[in-house]
């Protein structure tokens, strides 16, 4: 009896969720994506989200895909159907599709992408620990078995992990700089500059022609703000990511749109809640009190410029965890932050190290020092040198300490980087058997179980104050007016699919 | 001369083991945060330990240092760990470009430069005094103000040239020119300065020379003494400053780089050390000092050759 997740009976339907122009509309098109990051290895194993999602979209077409709303559709797959116990993934392939090279697509060449990508070093690869076997069953079915129960993973082919590329061409040096997929686009090698711009020009031979909107795509690689800003006003580029914004008033008033979403969260993370550190943070009414300390509105103001939106929360806008009536959770109330100070026996404060960067510039810190200063937290800062602040976080060498942090359009991905016991940035491995319960219901769970779950989880770990975020950042995207553009959830730049002419 | 030559290229090659093993050094000490550097935020400590392991970066620094030495000796430089390429590809692909740029902006200088020194030498009045402001001008704004100003004018409400981007002169020769003429135009704007005073400087000190009395008096025409002659002696000076404005452009094209996003060595240099990229940084380093070494002793050779007179220590 196999188990169907709530998305399969979407996948198994033919995908939809493409609405494009025909190939003659296209044609004679070119979309200019300015692109910050350059790609340093074109292999699909490489393959990253972020600013470099859209150039490796170019070429390579990933097994699933996921739309702006966060809807996952049909794509090389037609189908991603669990077993019940959710441990084995069963993918029906498209029939006749072919690479750019000519190669047939088929269960051979998904087994043989998924492993290189696994056993591969790109910055992904761990995203498929979970995977125990891949294996073909006839031409066009392929089997994963997982180790666990992965409630990320076919979310996750969705992204780089899914990415197909040619089988001859895995593992050899040319694909390292030359891609080569079955994606919509083939990259034009003669007219490409390494480092400068990437031409891609239309794959003649693609299987989803209606969903490609122009007939060429150029990526210029600009790293430089200034750079930027100066390549839209010229009209160099039709888009790209602002890395400062500082520029947008002069942008609006040459007529370019800016597009925003709140990506990372940038907080406190209270690490001792175990008081092993022997800090009073053990203490919930302490950690409330923190929150309770905090001008949200004030520390927007003097990190972002007001770029963001205060929240209490860190659940990201886009995840199925998310709770608005949590933004204003905890209210600046110096009062009541004072009040649980004193009941939990603390009204003469305490004091607390925490590890500091000189080179970020002083208002940051100033700004926590005083904030919890007003309730009588003493911060003692430890000045660390930049490269070994990662370190000292992670170690933990401090009971607390502040960062930016990445949040993810993938749920399961979220929890496993934030909040799991032996999350990435759970350095103290901190739990309770409240959340591994949720966590366990989130990781066998689906539909409006898991959503459910997810809403609990992010509400008790408000509640314990788990943390004391300052506010959620934003991401600024330009583009001419010429073009349109629709943000994908998460990801630091638009999906290639989501911009299309105006 | 060859006794000369030699001399130079050992002294050279001392240096460049020098500062190959210092910038190796360095980048060795700051070596425990590169994996999570390179794979950010969301790598494991299984990913930092593959990483680690995969690239030598557990081991010690001797061991480490000496197995780049042995590959660089045969100008084999790895793979970097953050570009796609080879690095000796990469710097020759990125050298070529910077190269392009360095050399133009310098011609253009040159040229410009003995034009307006030596008519300002020459003539005087109110010339030298124009050629004089326009070097302090040259001397007081830095080259990345020229660069935005030529920017905003050129490309921003003219459209005339490009504000961001880089065609090779191989791929389309009208594209280049509309990639290159402004960062080039801000190199050689800010060079001009120095250049244009050197060689005024030194046209005025030879003229004031007993030997050009001599040869006006012997009949030569005014021209042939200036063309001829002084101009040769007051060559030296300029060849020197030429020199030193080559490895200073080598080093502050960074910024024009950045500005109009071209693929050159500046550009690499900034990725490489912001992503601690060791066998990008190294082979950057190695092939800088290369050219710094050679291009001195250039710079030498031309000034002997142009005036007997010095002599090659």
């Amino acid at each position: 009896m196999k188990k169907l997740l709530a998305m399969s009976a979407a996948l198994a339907i033919a995908a939809t969720g493409f609405v494009g122009v025909s190939s003659a509309q296209a044609a004679g098109t070119t979309l200019t994506y300015g692109v910050i990051a350059d790609v340093t290895n074109w292999e699909a194993s490489h393959g990253e989200h972020g600013n470099r999602a859209p150039l490796y979209q170019a070429a390579y077409d990933e097994l699933l895909y996921q739309q702006p709303n966060g809807t996952i559709v049909p794509n090389l797959a037609l189908s991603a159907t669990y077993n019940k116990a959710q441990t084995v993934l069963t993918l029906q392939l498209r029939k006749g599709v072919k690479f750019s090279n000519g190669e047939a697509f088929t269960s051979a060449a998904v087994v043989k992408n998924l492993l290189a990508y696994k056993n591969g070093d790109g910055v992904g690869a761990s995203l498929a620990s979970s995977v125990k076997s891949v294996k073909a069953k006839g031409p066009l079915t392929v089997v994963i078995t997982l180790s666990d129960v992965d409630p990320a993973f076919v979310q996750n082919l969705t992204g780089p992990m899914g990415m197909q590329q040619a089988p001859k061409t895995i593992g050899t040096a040319a694909a390292k700089s030359t891609p080569v997929g079955a994606g919509p686009y083939v990259m034009d090698t003669a007219n490409s500059v390494p480092g400068s711009s990437y031409v891609f020009k239309s794959n003649p031979t693609y299987w989803n022609k209606k969903a490609r909107h122009y007939g060429t795509v150029i990526f210029k690689v600009i790293t430089d703000n200034t750079a930027a800003v100066n390549a839209l006003k010229s009209g160099q580029v039709d888009c790209i990511n602002l890395m400062d914004f500082s520029s947008i008033p002069s942008l609006t008033a040459a007529g370019i749109k800016i597009e925003t979403q709140q990506l990372d969260w940038s907080g406190i993370t209270l690490v001792d809640k175990a008081g092993r550190m022997g800090s009073p943070l053990k203490d919930v009414r302490i950690r409330q009190a923190i929150n309770y300390a905090l001008d949200r509105n004030a520390l927007l103001q003097i990190r972002a410029n007001g770029n963001g939106v205060p929240t209490s929360q860190v659940f990201a806008s886009y995840s199925k965890g998310y709770d608005k009536s949590l933004n204003n959770y905890y209210p600046y109330d110096l009062a009541k932050a004072k009040q649980l100070m004193k009941d939990a026996g603390y009204e003469k404060g305490f004091t607390v190290s925490m590890p500091m960067v000189s080179a970020l510039g002083a208002t940051i810190w100033t700004a926590i020092k005083d904030q919890l200063g007003a309730i009588g937290i003493t911060v003692d800062y430890s000045d660390v040198p930049f490269n070994n602040y990662f370190t000292s976080i992670l170690t933990p060498k401090f009971p607390l300490y502040w960062m930016q942090l990445e949040r993810n359009s993938n749920d399961w991905a979220f929890l496993k980087f934030l909040l799991v016991r032996d999350a990435i940035w759970n350095p103290s491995g901190y739990g309770t058997a409240q959340s591994d319960a949720l966590i366990n219901t989130i990781q066998h769970s689906s539909g409006a179980v898991q959503v459910k779950a997810l809403k609990a989880l992010n509400k008790y770990v408000v509640q314990q104050a788990w943390f004391a975020p300052f506010f959620a950042s934003d991401m600024k995207f330009a583009h001419k007016s010429s073009v349109k553009v629709k943000l994908q959830g998460g990801n630091a730049v638009p999906y290639l699919f989501n911009i299309s002419p105006a | 001369m060859l006794k000369f030559i030699a001399r130079r290229l050992g002294t050279g090659a001392v240096l460049l083991f020098a500062v190959c093993t210092l910038a190796y050094f360095l980048l060795y000490l700051g070596s425990n945060t590169i994996a999570r550097s390179i794979l950010g935020v969301q790598a494991t400590k299984a990913d930092i330990a593959r990483f680690n392991h995969m690239h030598g970066l557990d081991k010690s620094f001797l061991e480490s240092y000496w197995g780049w030495f042995t590959h660089a000796v045969r100008f084999d430089f790895g793979s970097p760990w953050t570009f796609a390429q080879p690095v000796t590809e990469i710097v020759r692909m990125r050298l070529g470009t910077t190269l392009i740029l360095v050399t133009s902006s310098l011609t253009i200088a040159a040229i410009v430069s003995v034009i307006l020194g030596v008519t300002a030498a020459l003539r005087g009045g109110w010339i030298d005094r124009i050629v004089q402001f326009l070097g302090l001008l040259g001397f007081a704004i830095p080259n990345f103000l020229v660069a935005f100003a030529l920017v905003i004018v050129f490309a921003v409400q003219h459209k005339v040239f490009n504000a961001v981007g880089w065609t090779p002169p191989g791929t389309d020769f009208g594209e280049f020119v509309k990639s290159a003429a402004l960062p080039i135009g801000a190199l050689a704007f800010t060079s001009l300065a120095s250049i244009t005073q050197q060689i005024r400087g030194a046209v005025r000190d030879s003229l004031q020379n007993d030997y050009v009395r001599t040869l006006r008096t012997r009949g030569l025409s005014y021209n042939r003494v200036v063309f001829k002659h002084v101009l040769r002696n007051a060559a030296g000076p300029a060849l020197s400053i030429l020199g030193l404005q080559f490895v200073g452009m080598l080093g502050g094209i960074v910024i024009i780089e950045q500005i109009f996003a071209i693929p050159g060595l500046g550009s690499f240099g900034v990725l490489a050390t912001s992503q601690k990229d060791i066998p990008a940084v190294m082979g950057l380093v190695t092939v800088t000092a290369i050219i710094v070494i050679v291009v001195n002793l250039v710079i030498d050779l031309l000034s002997a050759a142009l005036n007997p007179k010095v002599r090659l220590a």
